[in-house]
């Protein structure tokens, strides 16, 4: 092997060559894939909130704020914009006979439903709309005992026939069955179905509403005309996804007060359940409600006048945790009964799970004679709370007296808010230094009966 | 006196004294011997007694032609005087006639012009001059002209012409005279054969057009002769046969091929003698004439005309300053407008019939020929079929196995949909027509220079007849043409078994694995054109020169491969350039003597000559959103692609991607090549390690970010160097075969043996697992899902369209993306399409005109859950339904409240949007959405919406009619905003209304149709026929037979 002098220069400079490529290989880095133009440019934002048909034999108000720092909101039926509001506003429109969506073109929009039912039972009923279709609703604490009427409202907003099922869950051991495998609900449409009419009565129903096809949304309407409850109606949007632990502000554990926590555990593993009770200033920790085994597709009621005995059954308002404490995912919701002096009716609400900074707290009734907001704030710190008053289409106020409210640590705080809005629909927006949970409870004297309703996170 | 004593005259002494008008002869001869004696005789016995005749020799090239001419001349004009000329060089029968005048200074009455190949009848000229004297107006006068062997054949009695100069003769193939035009007509022309003419009419007319040399002369003096007032006459008593020698190719000529002459004259003729309107009106009808001749003679196989067509209208645009100065002389000498002459030529539809008699002719001796050159294929196949006998058989089986077995996902599979291997449009003419037409219908429309690569993968469907799949079978035929590049690139250097291998390395190897795993069809194009391109490069660059190689043959083919490979990948250009500088310097290096900087010249010449090519396209490539300039601009996100690729990964064969093993066989035989090959095959092995250095270079330092991409994948950047590898390894064996054997037996050939055994198990191990689980078409079962995915998908959207009409389809979701970005796809992560999915003329879109932007803003609003109204935002781009991947996250898509889900499989959701504006329909006023678009003001989105009017109607990319349009209102047309864009309604022009990234007219209170039509601007046309003319040149000058002949001649 002999190289002549051209061929020993060329090897020389290839070898020169090889080497330098290689070092500069070795320091040389790599292009990342920068982020793309169009993802930090501004988005067209422009989200609707899903609010129920009115129920049978009730008129239904929505009330649409806009809680965004811009952008305007929508208030259409399917066949287009009723109104448009600037923020921050409120406005009341009442629900014709086809759903309505309100949308916020450029910035948040909120809606909250109030019922005022005629019949089966008289009542008053208030339910969040909904920011999402989705493909299962969970309604844990419903019955079609004799005397109570349940309805869901299922909702399509979307322009292309969905098709539902709805499961029935019972309590443990007993057998539940329904007929209603195909729920076909048109396209922008909405059918109401009547548990009674498909299950056979039943002291308590949970159920869960699958979409086979599209997306839905759905809300359950219980009316209460039995001799052993006072008469009243619950009304709540459902929930869309499971989990570990679940916050109800509101709650009495009072002698003429029964308060009732169902769980729902569509899983396939048992669950175990805590419930904790936050009252006036310290957490309570019932001895009967540790470690509550819910099995696995059943749902479980717990009432609290069977539960909490003794000392702990006058602790008058409470706040309720409800914990699953070997991870396996609930759903949770409560229903109150009252038969005071001051108050008859009966609420059923679902629990939030996931606290935060803001809220909206729509009217819960339409003239309320009672009307207060309640906050629980589950943190370690004490949280400072601000509430900014939105009355219908006027402008928002900020009251002094409900600035700077301080909410203790692992504690609540039932604001009177009747001195603000003085028997009209006026919404609230709860704004917190820290995560916090809340609720309004109002009470319609002309209906006789109270109506809760979760805030909106915002 | 008729001859000047410049020429001293011979024969009889004393001047013509009978009192008829005295003719000058001038007899043009050029290697006439053979019928000259005949056409001399019959001078000598003409009955007219006044005759000179002037014989003048237009350079026949025989040294004997002169003495003999003399001799005969002087042998059979006893009767006559008579003189000789001789021209210096052959200038055509008209040069010569006019150079033969301006050296005789003649007196004579008449001048006769005659051919060498005739023989007259004995009263020939004396009627002629008869029938001259009987009018004063006549100047030229013809006779009747017959078969020379046959003299009851006519051939000839006065011709007629077409509007563009094509000549007619009325008479019926093999037409027998029986008196039946025996009528002193008027004609429009007299052939050259034999004409008699006025001098002074000659003088005026300053003679023949001497630049013609031959063919068509004679149609324009008698054309100039007529604009000036003159008539031109045919005496049927006169008689003259003619051999027509020139034309039947019966004698040797300079100026060949006739057909080239005889265009390249019409063309002038009618430039010159046309009036000014009729030439305006001529030239579009002319250009289209061409090209559907160019095509019949594509139908006719017969390339070589085409390069004539193509000749003949460049020998023009050359010539047109000279040309159009002619043309201002005849324009003032004309006495008489056009349509005067219009009873003597003949109407375009007989014309047309006489063409395609004539054409059906030529198509049926070419079938002929067609069935003689089958029979010698036969007999060539089975010489090729004995020689296959054994070993290369063998090999050969076994490769088409194994390409079988590594495609057969692709090949037994749907049309591919990947990267850019996208399954072709549903016309077979598809993609010629989005060449050709001024607005790209792509994603939302977009004027521009149509990439020529559409107009090269729009030839394949044809090869097929519109049978089977052209897409699969252009990727077999651009792996084939790797092999075959290969094998000829390194066919100077090694015997066959080593080509052989090079060329199944090449071809089952990286490239062709890396680019169908991605979908890359740029970089298989790249890399079955590149083998071909280095070939050209290592001849110019002298390191390998065949017999009777030619550098501009060379360079024009450089131009044309490059030019192909360019149309795909811009970048390659660049690469073949750096190449060239290393082959070049590397010559240099081993050479001091060898003019490498030449060859270095020359390649740069034949780029240059691709890139002019690719023109208008090629001008872009540096605007925004151009191909090079989105490399440029996106820098980053083509650089990131090059991750994990470098100096190293290219030195052990690792880039492009390859089945590990195998690529580490690649560098092991590039050493062996390096160490066992001698002299030239060393050296060339040498030069082929530079390249691989080279583009190990490129790819580190893209993947740094330290120069900008050149070309968009590791996959295209490393075709050089699959290539580089390909050809050691066919040194390599070369070298075992070739210098081995003269070695001492040693250390080297135990090393080379074990090299090789090592390298071959390497490939093998390498490869044959790829084989078998057909990895060629990447993770087959993935992509074949998908593939199947877009034709199910491209079905129902296809079904859709026959209700709704023309509609864009939105796919989004990786499986629709390409796995690496590439520049003849824009980089965004979603695909727009029309009802037939993604197909080829999706490709190359620049996609970065407002109406991406808007769109961009409303897909990031969807999938950053900004807003639910989806369906109203992207129906103002006339998208109707969006395809998901469900690999993908889909949630978003899923709440958008104006979003129909239509059809949910395991691979992908579709959905429906009922909120979508048609292409183009009449609304009261123009769309919220678009304003919520343009302004960014989600608030518009709250505006009801407003129900449209009129069905559309696609008639083309470029033309849209709405019908049943009623105004008052505004016509909405949902394709990108250009002012290209006019719309008339019931042929009155709207006014423009402003409506975001598309465009809207208003339309007034009336009933009827509006048509959108985008206007084509002639600047476009003309660039493409000069383009296709260029085309045509280059492959003309790329192909020529003369090589072959050469090479032939050689061996």
């Amino acid at each position: 092997m002999k190289f002549r002098s051209g061929e020993a220069a060329a090897a020389v400079l290839l070898a020169a060559a090889i080497t330098l490529g290689l070092l500069l290989d070795g320091i040389a880095g790599e292009v990342t894939v920068p982020a793309s133009p169009s993802d930090e440019a501004p988005q067209l934002a422009a989200r609707a909130a899903f609010c129920p048909p009115p129920a049978p034999s009730a008129t239904t108000r929505i009330s649409a704020a806009a809680v965004g720092e811009r952008g305007t909101i929508g208030v259409g039926g399917t066949d287009g914009a009723l109104s448009s509001l600037e923020p921050p506003n409120m406005a009341t429109v009442d629900a014709t006979s086809s759903p309505l969506d309100v949308v916020g073109y450029g910035g948040r929009a909120a809606a909250t439903a109030s019922a005022a039912f005629r019949a089966p039972a008289r009542g008053v009923g208030a339910a969040a709309c909904s920011h999402l279709a989705a493909a299962r609703w969970f309604f844990p604490g419903g019955t079609t005992a004799l005397g109570y009427h349940e309805h869901l409202l299922l909702y399509n907003p979307f322009p292309y026939e969905a098709v539902a099922k709805v499961s029935v869950f019972a309590p443990r051991l007993q057998p539940a069955k329904a007929n209603l495998a195909d729920v076909p609900v048109p396209a922008k449409g909405f059918v109401p179905v009547a548990l009674n009419e498909a299950i056979k009565p039943s002291a308590l129903v949970g159920t869960v509403v699958d979409a086979v096809r599209g997306r839905l949304v759905a809300w359950r309407v219980v009316a209460a005309a039995s001799e052993t409850s006072p008469e009243g109606v619950h009304f709540a949007l459902g929930a869309t996804e499971q989990s570990d632990v679940w916050y109800f502000p509101e709650g009495v554990v009072a002698d003429d007060v029964q308060q009732q926590i169902t769980l729902l555990n569509p899983s396939q593993e048992e669950a175990t359940v805590t419930i904790s009770l936050i009252a006036a200033e310290d957490a309570v920790q019932p001895p009967k409600l540790v470690e509550i085994g819910v099995p696995p597709r059943s749902v479980e009621r717990i009432a609290f006048a069977d539960s909490i005995k003794g000392a702990q059954s006058n602790l008058g308002s409470v706040s309720t945790i409800v914990q699953s404490v070997n991870g396996v995912e609930i759903v949770a919701d409560r229903t109150i009964a009252y038969r005071t002096e001051e108050l008859e009716g009966v609420t059923g609400e679902l629990g939030a799970s996931t606290p935060v900074r803001r809220w909206l707290l729509g009217p819960a009734v339409s003239a309320p004679g009672s009307d207060s907001v309640v906050v629980m704030n589950p943190s370690a710190d004490t949280a400072t709370v601000d509430l900014t008053l939105l009355p219908s289409r006027q402008r928002s106020r900020r009251p002094a007296e409900l600035q700077g409210i301080e909410v203790p640590a692992g504690g609540r705080f039932k604001i009177p808010l009747a001195e603000w809005t003085a028997g009209s629909p006026v919404a609230v927006v709860v704004e917190a230094d820290l995560p916090v949970v809340t609720e309004r409870v109002s009470y319609s004297e002309e209906r006789s009966d109270v109506a809760a309703l979760l805030g909106i996170p915002l | 006196m008729a001859l000047t004593e410049t020429v001293q005259p011979r024969g009889a002494d004393a001047p013509h004294a009978t009192g008829a008008p005295s003719v000058l002869v001038v007899l043009v001869t050029h290697q006439g011997r053979r019928w000259l004696k005949d056409c001399l005789v019959s001078l000598n016995a003409q009955t007219h007694p006044a005759l000179d005749v002037l014989v003048v020799d237009d350079a026949s090239p025989d040294f004997r032609t002169e003495p003999h001419l003399k001799r005969v001349t002087k042998r059979h004009l006893r009767r006559r005087r008579w003189a000789y000329l001789r021209t210096p060089r052959a200038l055509g029968f008209g040069g010569a006639v006019n150079w033969a005048l301006s050296r005789v200074r003649t007196s004579a009455d008449l001048l006769l012009f005659l051919h060498d190949d005739t023989v007259l009848d004995d009263t020939c000229i004396e009627s002629m001059v008869a029938r001259m004297q009987a009018e004063e107006t006549t100047a030229i006068v013809g006779p009747k002209i017959v078969a020379w062997d046959e003299p009851a054949r006519l051939e000839e009695v006065g011709m007629a012409a077409d509007r563009f100069g094509y000549p007619y003769k009325g008479l019926e193939e093999g037409e027998i005279d029986l008196g039946q035009h025996d009528v002193p007509a008027e004609v429009f022309f007299v052939s050259s054969t034999c004409m008699l003419m006025r001098p002074e009419v000659f003088r005026e007319l300053r003679g023949f057009d001497s630049r013609m040399r031959v063919f068509a002369e004679d149609l324009d003096l008698c054309w100039r002769a007529r604009l000036a007032g003159h008539q031109v006459r045919v005496e049927p008593l006169a008689r003259v046969r003619h051999a027509i020698a020139l034309a039947k190719g019966e004698r040797r000529s300079p100026f060949v091929p006739p057909r080239y002459f005889i265009r390249r004259n019409r063309l002038r003729t009618v430039a010159k003698n046309a009036s000014t309107i009729r030439l305006v009106a001529l030239i579009p009808q002319f250009m289209l004439l061409t090209l559907a001749e160019m095509l019949g003679f594509i139908v006719l196989r017969q390339p070589g005309e085409i390069f004539n067509l193509a000749r003949a209208v460049g020998w023009n645009l050359l010539s047109l300053p000279q040309t159009l100065s002619e043309r201002a002389r005849v324009q003032r000498m004309r006495r008489i407008p056009d349509r005067r002459l219009r009873r003597y030529t003949v109407r375009q539809s007989k014309r047309l019939h006489f063409y395609v008699e004539h054409q059906a002719g030529r198509l049926e001796e070419a079938w002929g020929r067609r069935a003689e050159l089958l029979a010698v294929g036969t007999k060539e196949a089975r010489a090729l079929g004995a020689r296959l006998k054994g070993w290369p058989a063998v090999v050969g089986i076994a490769a088409l196995i194994g390409l079988l077995l590594g495609l057969r996902y692709f090949l037994w599979g749907p049309s591919a949909a990947i990267g850019e291997l996208l399954p072709y449009p549903e016309r077979a003419t598809g993609l010629w027509r989005a060449f050709v037409s001024p607005w790209r219908a792509a994603g939302l429309g977009e004027p521009g220079s149509a990439p020529p690569a559409f107009a090269l993968l729009g030839s394949v469907p044809f090869t097929t007849l519109g049978l089977g799949s052209p897409q699969k079978l252009l990727v077999l035929g651009l792996i084939v043409v790797s092999f075959i590049g290969v094998y000829r690139l390194v066919a100077d250097l090694v015997d066959r078994p080593a080509r052989y291998a090079a060329g199944l390395v090449y071809a089952l190897g990286g490239v062709g694995y890396a680019s169908m795993r991605a979908g890359e069809l740029s970089a298989l194009v790249f890399g079955a054109v590149a083998p071909f391109v280095v070939l050209f490069v290592v001849r110019l660059t002298g390191w390998v020169r065949p017999p009777g190689w030619s550098r501009s043959r060379a360079v024009a083919r450089l131009g044309f491969a490059s030019a192909i490979s360019a149309a795909f990948v811009p970048g390659s250009l660049v690469l073949y350039g750096l190449v060239a500088a290393v082959l070049a310097g590397a010559r240099a290096t081993f050479d001091r003597t060898a003019k490498a900087t030449a060859g270095l010249a020359a390649t740069g010449a034949g780029l240059f000559i691709g890139w002019v090519l690719l023109l208008p396209w090629s001008a872009t490539w540096f605007q925004r959103g151009g191909a090079l300039a989105r490399l440029f601009t996106d820098g980053e996100t083509y650089a990131a692609a090059f991750g994990g690729h470098g100096m190293a990964s290219v030195l052990l064969g690792q880039t492009p991607s390859v089945p590990p093993l195998f690529g580490l066989a690649l560098p092991l035989m590039g050493l062996i090549a390096v160490l066992t090959a001698r002299a030239q095959r060393r050296r060339l092995a040498f030069a082929f390690w530079g390249i691989i250095v080279l583009v190990g270079w490129i790819v580190t330092a893209t993947r740094g970010g330290m120069v900008p991409p050149v070309v968009a994948s590791p996959t295209q950047a490393s075709v050089l160097a699959a290539l580089a590898f390909a050809s050691l390894l066919g040194l390599a064996i070369g070298a075992f075969r070739l210098d081995l054997p003269r070695r001492g037996l040693g250390r080297m050939h135990a090393l080379t043996i074990t090299g090789l055994a090592v390298s071959a198990f390497l490939a093998a191990s390498g490869i044959l697992p790829a084989l078998w689980h057909g990895e060629w078409f990447g993770r087959a079962s993935q992509q074949r899902n998908g593939s199947e995915v877009v034709a199910q998908v491209g079905a129902f959207l296809q079904a859709e369209a026959g209700d709704l009409g023309p509609f864009r389809a939105l796919w989004i979701g990786d499986s629709w993306q390409p796995p690496a970005p590439t520049t003849a796809r824009p980089t965004h992560d979603y695909l727009l399409t029309g009802p037939r999915g993604p197909v080829l003329s999706d490709l190359f879109t620049n996609a970065i005109g407002p109406g991406d932007q808007q769109l961009a803003r409303a897909l990031a609003s969807i999938e950053g859950g900004a807003t639910d109204a989806g369906g109203s935002l992207l129906g103002a781009f006339n998208i109707d339904f969006v395809v998901l991947d469900k690999a993908d996250s889909i949630e978003p898509w899923l709440t958008q409240r104006d979003l129909a889900v239509v059809r949910t499989e395991p691979q992908y959701v579709l959905l429906a949007n009922e909120a979508s504006l048609p292409r183009a329909a009449v609304y009261p006023r123009v769309p919220g959405y678009l304003a919520a678009l343009q302004s960014n003001d989600p608030a518009a989105l709250a505006e009801p919406r407003v129900s449209a009017r009129g069905s559309v109607q696609v008639e083309s990319a470029h033309t849209y009619r709405v019908t049943d349009a009623s105004g008052p209102g505004v016509v909405f047309f949902a394709e990108s905003r250009d002012e290209g864009w006019t719309a008339s309604f019931e042929g009155r022009a709207l006014a423009p209304e402003e409506a975001g990234w598309a465009s809207a007219f208003a339309l007034p209170a009336d009933r009827g149709t509006v048509t959108f039509s985008y206007r084509w601007a002639v600047d476009q046309i003309i660039v493409l026929l000069g383009v296709a003319l260029l085309w045509g040149i280059v492959v003309a000058a790329a192909f020529s037979t003369r090589e072959r002949t050469l090479r032939k001649e050689g061996e």
